[in-house]
């Protein structure tokens, strides 16, 4: 079997931080869900034909939603602080998982469309249209986020990019590219009852046999309930 | 009154409404948009007087910049602090009487000057030699710097080189203060002096661009959520008003 090649970096004393290479992971995209489970969840099945408009009112919604979206997409002030703060980042060097150009992603559509600087001098304050490449990149980047917010403890004004890939994710839902990964386990959990999507009668065998191993192992008896009513110790 | 007085007098008070406008819509906005997310990073207070304490360290020292990077925090600390002092030594110009701790500042304040123009040269060169943060910048960001570069810069020249009327200056902002120009007594016509012309015009365009820029750093550094929260959600059910509605959709 061929194994993968790894550049995997020598640990020193203290950690070196990796120079950019631009692009190396913005091949890496996760399956998109489909039309089925999409619907399932009141999102388009596909992406819409109007689809930059939809994506800017979205934009325009969640932003009226959430207040830290406004506030973190207007207060960095690209201090570099958290640029290496990603593990993401550390770990493939490619210069759009530091957290601040993974917001930027976000970023240069809000400021071209929602912002005086953007729509007057778009090139001077990094203002971009959102057009098919940006998409590109929000669904490529913005599922390259684990959204811990590690690089939110060092930001100086707590930006949590988690916020804003989250925003992201929820616009790319809306405009119908959502991602198989969340949208095809919701659905299941939501019209089956589980997160693997395990039918009834499947889960319930499971479960017993289970039970006996369980049994049979400790000698405790114990019982694993399905849609019954229980008492819950967390 | 000349061309001069009467063109500054005019951008100063478009300059100053602006500013003050635009930056409290901004608040405005700020302040009435929820946030239905407790999201306050850990290590997170867990009481008001808590939450208060962090936000002081946070603007007084820049506590989780200098947890993150030594060098930014050196030069951006230097600049603030430095830029601090340098306005707080400017309020003699609009004050009459001088307030006594303001006189008490001004013959060491003056050197908040280099202090602050070491670190705005410190936090430039970062932005030209790091790779990280160079691929970061727009255009704005080194023109913002640079801007701020040449008001410092104008300002230590006048203070330690070529001296402008001071006195000149001072009567006529106290005038535009106090809209003497709608008196008999007429506004104080402005030094015409080239430097101070240079320093007033930047100071101006600084005040313009406050609202429209990054520089809404310094009023959202108050509203982020996960600097202003306390830490409670298990003691108090945090909720926005459109998620509570989303809630009771739910139990219908
Ligand atoms: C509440 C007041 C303020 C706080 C807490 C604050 C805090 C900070 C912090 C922590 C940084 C990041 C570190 C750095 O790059 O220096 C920063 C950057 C910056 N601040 Fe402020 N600031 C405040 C007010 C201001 C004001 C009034 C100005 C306007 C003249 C200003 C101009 C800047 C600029 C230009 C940068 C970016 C520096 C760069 O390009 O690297 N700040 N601020
Ligand atoms: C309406 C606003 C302003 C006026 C009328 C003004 C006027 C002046 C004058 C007359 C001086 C020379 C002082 C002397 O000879 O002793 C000066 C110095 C200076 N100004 Fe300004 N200035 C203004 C705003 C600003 C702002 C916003 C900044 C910073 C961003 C700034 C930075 C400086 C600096 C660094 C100096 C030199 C150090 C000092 O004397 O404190 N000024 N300014
Ligand atoms: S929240 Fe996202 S961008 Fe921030 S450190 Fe975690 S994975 Fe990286
Ligand atoms: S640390 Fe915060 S302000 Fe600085 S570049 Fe990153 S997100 Fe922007």
């Amino acid at each position: 079997m061929a194994v993968a090649e790894f550049d995997t970096p020598e640990l020193k004393e203290y950690p070196v931080i990796p120079r950019l290479q631009e692009g190396v992971m913005k091949h890496s995209q996760p399956y998109t869900a489909k039309a089925e489970f999409q619907e399932k969840l009141g999102f388009p099945g596909e992406l819409v034909d109007n689809w930059q408009q939809v994506a800017i009112d979205k934009m325009g919604e969640l932003n009226k939603k959430y207040r830290s979206l406004g506030v973190y997409l207007d207060s960095c002030v690209k201090c570099g602080a958290c640029t290496d703060k990603c593990h993401y980042y550390l770990g493939t060097t490619d210069p759009k998982n530091m957290p601040v150009a993974r917001q930027d992603l976000f970023r240069k559509v809000y400021r071209r469309y929602f912002t005086l600087s953007g729509k007057l001098f778009p090139k001077l304050v990094g203002a971009e249209d959102l057009t098919k490449e940006v998409l590109d990149d929000w669904y490529s980047y913005f599922h390259q986020c684990s959204q811990c917010r590690r690089c939110s403890v060092y930001c100086p004004y707590g930006i949590d990019t988690a916020e804003i890939s989250m925003a992201a994710r929820e616009v790319m839902d809306t405009v119908g590219v959502g991602q198989k990964y969340c949208n095809e386990i919701i659905g299941k959990a939501q019209t089956i009852g589980n997160n693997l999507g395990l039918p009834e009668p499947a889960l319930i065998d499971t479960l017993e046999g289970l039970e006996e191993d369980v049994e049979e192992d400790t000698g405790v008896k114990v019982h694993f309930p399905v849609d019954e009513k229980v008492q819950m110790y967390y | 009154m000349s061309v001069l007085t009467a063109t500054f007098a005019f951008l100063f008070y478009i300059a100053t409404a602006v500013l003050v406008i635009f930056v409290a819509r901004k608040v405005w906005i700020y302040s009435k948009t929820p946030a239905p997310l407790k999201i306050p990073t850990t290590p997170a207070p867990t009481t008001r007087s808590g939450v208060a304490f962090r936000m002081v360290k946070e603007i007084t020292i820049f506590e989780s910049l200098f947890k993150s990077n030594k060098w930014i925090w050196l030069f951006g600390w230097l600049f603030h602090f430095g830029l601090f002092l340098v306005l707080l030594r400017h309020l003699r110009y609009f004050t009459e009487p001088v307030w006594g701790w303001v006189v008490f500042l001004q013959p060491f304040g003056k050197y908040a000057a280099f202090m602050m123009l070491f670190g705005l040269a410190g936090l430039l060169a970062r932005r030209i030699f790091v790779d990280r943060v160079r691929y970061i910048s727009a255009p704005s960001d080194h023109l913002m710097l640079l801007l701020l570069i040449a008001i410092g810069a104008s300002g230590a020249l006048m203070t330690f080189v070529e001296h402008t009327d001071i006195v000149a200056l001072k009567s006529f902002l106290l005038g535009l203060m106090t809209f003497s120009w709608a008196t008999k007594a007429g506004l104080t016509a402005m030094p015409n002096d080239l430097i101070l012309i240079v320093h007033l015009s930047l100071v101006i365009l600084l005040m313009l661009i406050f609202p429209f820029s990054k520089l809404l750093h310094a009023p959202g550094v108050f509203f982020s959520p996960t600097r202003n929260q306390v830490d409670n959600p298990r003691e108090q059910r945090h909720i926005a008003e459109w998620a509570s509605k989303l809630d009771s959709k739910k139990a219908n």
